[in-house]
């Protein structure tokens, strides 16, 4: 795979280490296609999952004939089933994603790219979105470490331009996939209107959500001093701040604030929230943030 | 309206450029005021974060603008301290000073805080303060003589740093010569021309006014004119000061025991009552003796001492004093110096006199003198010239015969007239048997000397230089007498005890075989060649120059002092040693091949240094007794002591440059810091 060993977002030395993880979701999908998942379903595999009872209609080949040969008793031998899964990474591309160094959208892309090369490798199938994609326009799936190139592809010609709210962007990804599987939205959640509306519309789908707030160092822990005026770079909004520790003060507690009331929002609501610092290396966020929330393993 | 309360310190340009500062710092602050844009992701939490910063807008504004408040105080009070506001403050007059400050050793009490000497020195570092900008200086300190420690300058820091150089002396005080220095000084560029025997001054004199910070413990000082001189006192020190002193000490041989010396001391009580302390005598730092002397307040007591076979060295009288308030050490201590008991060396110049030879061969004469003899014609050798010329004789008799030049010796001219001037002012008169009328029963010389019954044949009448005192009268006139010269003394005898005749060489006098001959020569010898053994006759005072003779003269010799520094002294004029570095008040040593061969006390032995109370008067002023400080007297002026005179402001800059410094620290830590109110 010459073209993600190559690319900025996939780095070779993090690939190497992105192979030993997977994906997981605590809830049951029924896959598509035949995947390297166990599922919780029991299925085909050579897996041992548990024993039960034969009850016609049952696929005899699944009769354990040691047990009949014993027991006299037709024993079903139940193995777990592998089925694919669907991984979605859905991209917040708007302009104020295009702050921070590296930029908050650099950072999420780099997220989606280990999440869905993780996702790739385990042949599931995964789709990488943003928020400002057209409704009509379906993205195509990719399954398979063959596809990661394709995806790579995909998520270079992701930019900072997309004027949609969170709430449109959110509603139209619904609107596109009906599925079931894993959404990670990756977001700076600095939405005027609010959040909640649009995380709302993920909740109706049955889809296990993770929410990955993308801040950066400059809006956690701001330094700046002076006199200033602050222009929003989405809607030019202006304010006009003179900046004292006082304010400082304040900027952090509103931050703090609003970052406890999104995680209160979706933790009350089965969502997984985890507030990420665009200088958290990739593969410590992946292997340790996202381990402990149990999206890999 | 408050001319004291602010003192110019810029110029008119300085404070135009001072003036200009806080514009600047508003034009700065309203510059800056222009809000830099910043682009952010959101200015969301932003506002969230000010509007409940934006309920008091006012306040905001006033916070917003706290730093240039800040600036603003920090330039006032920075104003503020170059006005240097200040109060009670005594104004000096005039802006040309001189600052005689007293260095000497009653400076050294310590009846104020440090010594007069460094109360006198902030009280000068107070004045130089309260100089305006253009104020000249000079800064003279006086003692034994006085030296210019600063000329006149404008220079104020450089004054100060040089007031800080001042030491003290341990000379007594002389203001005269100070006084006269500083008038010479305070004009250097006045220009007199001579016309027609008249002198005209061609620059008119500026005048100065003089400081003079004393304890006043000198003599008046006459035959001075202050001129443009305007004189102000600062007395130092206090009229309860407490000092014992040391202010004489001497030994000389005892009267009747020849192998006894004796030292003398004075001991002065310059207190307000009456005391009695120890006084301890030590030869080379071994005590000998010490006694308890009653002391009346405000006088001085002699002590004695005998001293047994002393050995040569230095002698020290010290004083024990116990638990008394002494303000002044530097003279508790008085120093001699006791040399090798040497005999006289006594050279006898006669043809050939046995009467005298007869005399000289006496034990007691030889216990006193060694007596050498020779002829005439030896007056005539380059030995005897060398001989007497540096001063290895004491005493020198002339028998029926004259030098040339009179030598650096006592003499006694026996039958003949000394060749100087004094005495061959006039014709000779020759009398034949003369009638002794009287003599001199009282000089040291004629002691128990009976002359009733001697018969003279014949003998000159002598002519009497100044200063010349009879020992013996005839009808005619003196017919012995003895008249000083430099430090030496010739007795001149009319008369010999052989006279030529037609027959040949007869006896002109039955002196000799009278009892009262002996005597004479004995007296003679005692008085004339003896006077080496007493020490602290002449006192040496520090500061002075000290000049003495050494056997031998070399021709250069090391001095060491008490406090152990070293100089070489050349020999001088006369084979006499001069040595100006007598600073510090102990023994001097003269050595030669580290041998000790002279030795030089220096004492300060002043009763006016000692007396370091400062003296007071009473007078009546509108009916009511004043007591004050007594006055100076410089020529015919007298000069108030101004005790209370204080020229130091309360200056308040240093305190509102401090306040500057700290609004300083606070607008660099709210600045740094971010913090508001």
């Amino acid at each position: 795979m010459p073209t993600s060993t190559e690319s900025s977002l996939l780095p070779p030395d993090l690939v190497t280490r992105l192979e030993r993880l997977e994906l997981v979701t605590r809830k049951i999908f029924r896959g598509r296609l035949k995947g390297e998942r166990r599922s919780r379903r029991k299925g085909q595999s050579i897996e041992f999952a548990d024993f039960r009872n034969y009850v016609p209609g049952d696929d005899i080949r699944m009769i354990d004939w040691n047990l009949y040969a014993r027991l006299e008793k037709l024993i079903l031998k139940l193995f777990l089933e592998e089925e694919d899964l669907h991984f979605y990474s859905l991209i917040d591309a708007s302009p104020s994603m295009d702050f921070g160094e590296p930029a908050k959208l650099q950072y999420a892309k780099q997220l989606a790219a280990a999440l869905g090369f993780i996702g790739l490798i385990r042949a599931d199938r995964v789709k990488i979105e943003t928020l400002g994609q057209n409704p009509q326009h379906r993205s195509s799936a990719l399954r398979g470490r063959r596809s990661v190139w394709r995806m790579i592809e995909q998520l270079e010609t992701i930019h900072a331009n997309e004027m949609v709210t969170l709430a449109d962007g959110i509603k139209n990804f619904c609107l596109r996939n009906r599925g079931q599987g894993i959404v990670v939205l990756l977001s700076d959640l600095l939405e005027k209107t609010g959040y909640e509306s649009a995380l709302r519309y993920l909740l109706s789908q049955r889809m296990d959500v993770y929410v990955i707030h993308v801040l950066s160092q400059e809006e956690l822990e701001p330094e700046i001093t002076g006199d200033l005026k602050l222009v929003d770079c989405e809607d030019a909004d202006i304010a006009e701040i003179s900046t004292s520790a006082p304010l400082l003060a304040r900027y952090k507690k509103t931050l703090a604030a609003f970052v406890s009331g999104a995680q209160e929002f979706c933790t009350k609501r089965g969502m997984n929230y985890i507030l990420v610092n665009n200088q958290v290396p990739v593969y410590e966020f992946v292997s340790s943030y996202l381990r402990r929330k149990g999206l890999v393993r | 309206m408050f001319p004291d309360l602010f003192r110019n310190t810029l110029t008119p340009l300085q404070w135009t450029l001072v003036a200009l500062v806080p514009p600047a710092i508003l034009a700065l602050y309203f510059l800056k005021l222009k809000r830099q844009p910043l682009e952010v992701p959101s200015t969301y939490l932003w506002h969230k974060s000010i509007e409940d910063l934006h309920v008091n807008s006012l306040w905001q504004r006033l916070r917003k603008s706290l730093l240039l408040f800040l600036q603003l105080l920090i330039v006032f009070l920075a104003i503020g301290a170059l006005l240097r506001p200040g109060w009670k403050s005594t104004a000096l007059e005039g802006n040309r000073f001189i600052l005689l400050i007293d260095n000497s050793a009653s400076m050294s009490s310590i009846d104020v805080e440090g010594s007069r000497l460094a109360r006198a020195k902030r009280l000068a570092n107070d004045i130089i303060k309260k100089f305006e900008r253009d104020t000249e200086a000079m800064l003279v300190t006086f003692a034994g003589r006085p030296r210019v420690v600063q000329e006149f300058t404008d220079n104020h820091s450089l004054l100060k740093q040089r007031l800080d150089t001042i030491q003290p002396t341990a000379e007594s005080t002389e203001l005269l010569e100070a006084l006269q220095l500083a008038d010479g000084l305070a004009n250097p560029a006045r220009i007199a021309i001579e016309e027609d025997g008249k002198e005209y001054e061609m620059t008119e004199p500026l005048p100065a006014t003089v400081y003079i910070l004393s304890d006043g413990r000198f003599r008046k000082v006459e035959n001075f004119s202050l001129g443009n001189l305007q004189p102000r006192f600062l007395p130092i020190g206090t009229p309860a000061a407490e000092n014992f002193a040391v202010t004489a000490l001497s030994t000389r041989r005892h009267e009747t025991r020849i192998e006894e010396r004796q030292a003398f001391g004075r001991i002065l009580n310059a207190t307000g009552k009456e005391a009695v302390v120890t006084a301890e005598l030590f030869l080379n730092g071994e005590f000998l003796d010490a006694k308890a002397i009653k002391l009346p307040a405000g006088e001085s007591s002699p002590v004695l001492f005998p001293l047994e076979n002393p050995q040569p060295g230095s002698l020290e009288l010290r004083l024990a004093l116990a638990g008394q308030r002494d303000d002044l050490n530097l003279d508790n201590i008085g120093y001699a110096a006791i040399e090798p008991a040497t005999t006289g060396r006594v050279l006898v110049v006669s043809p050939g006199n046995p009467w005298l030879e007869y005399v000289f061969s006496t034990e007691r004469i030889r216990q006193l003198a060694t007596v050498e003899f020779s002829r005439p014609d030896v007056l005539g050798l380059e030995d005897y010239r060398k001989a007497v010329e540096s001063g290895l004789y004491d005493l020198v008799i002339f028998d029926r015969c004259r030098p040339a030049a009179m030598p650096r010796a006592n003499t006694v001219f026996f039958g003949t007239l000394p060749p100087s001037d004094a005495w061959q002012q006039m014709a000779i008169q020759r009398i034949e048997a003369p009638l002794i009328l009287d003599w001199h029963r009282s000089h040291p010389v004629m002691a128990n000397v009976e002359l009733e019954a001697i018969r003279i044949w014949e003998t000159a009448i002598l002519p009497m230089p100044p200063g010349a005192l009879s020992l013996i009268d005839a009808q005619d006139g003196p017919i012995a007498a003895i008249a000083p010269r430099e430090q030496y003394q010739d007795i001149v005898l009319g008369f010999a005890t052989t006279i030529d005749g037609a027959e040949g060489e007869g006896s002109n006098t039955t002196w000799p075989i009278q009892n009262s001959f002996p005597v004479f020569w004995m007296n003679t010898i005692e008085y004339l060649a003896g006077k080496s053994e007493e020490t602290g006759v002449v006192v040496h005072r520090p500061g002075e120059a000290v000049e003495f003779a050494v056997p031998q003269a070399p021709e250069k010799l090391n001095v060491v002092a008490p406090d152990g520094k070293q100089w070489t002294v050349h020999r001088g004029k006369h084979n006499l040693y001069s040595f100006l570095e007598t600073g510090t008040p102990g023994i001097y040593e003269a050595r030669l091949a580290n041998k000790v061969v002279r030795r030089i006390a220096v004492n300060l032995f002043d009763r006016q240094e000692s007396e370091i109370r400062l003296t007071q008067r009473t007078t009546t002023q509108d009916g009511k007794e004043i007591t004050e400080i007594t006055p100076l007297e410089i020529g015919f002026v007298e000069v108030k002591g101004m005790p209370d005179w204080r020229p130091t402001r309360r200056e308040l800059w240093p305190w509102l440059l401090c306040a500057a410094l700290a609004v300083l620290g606070i607008e660099w830590y709210i600045y740094n810091r971010r913090i508001y109110l």
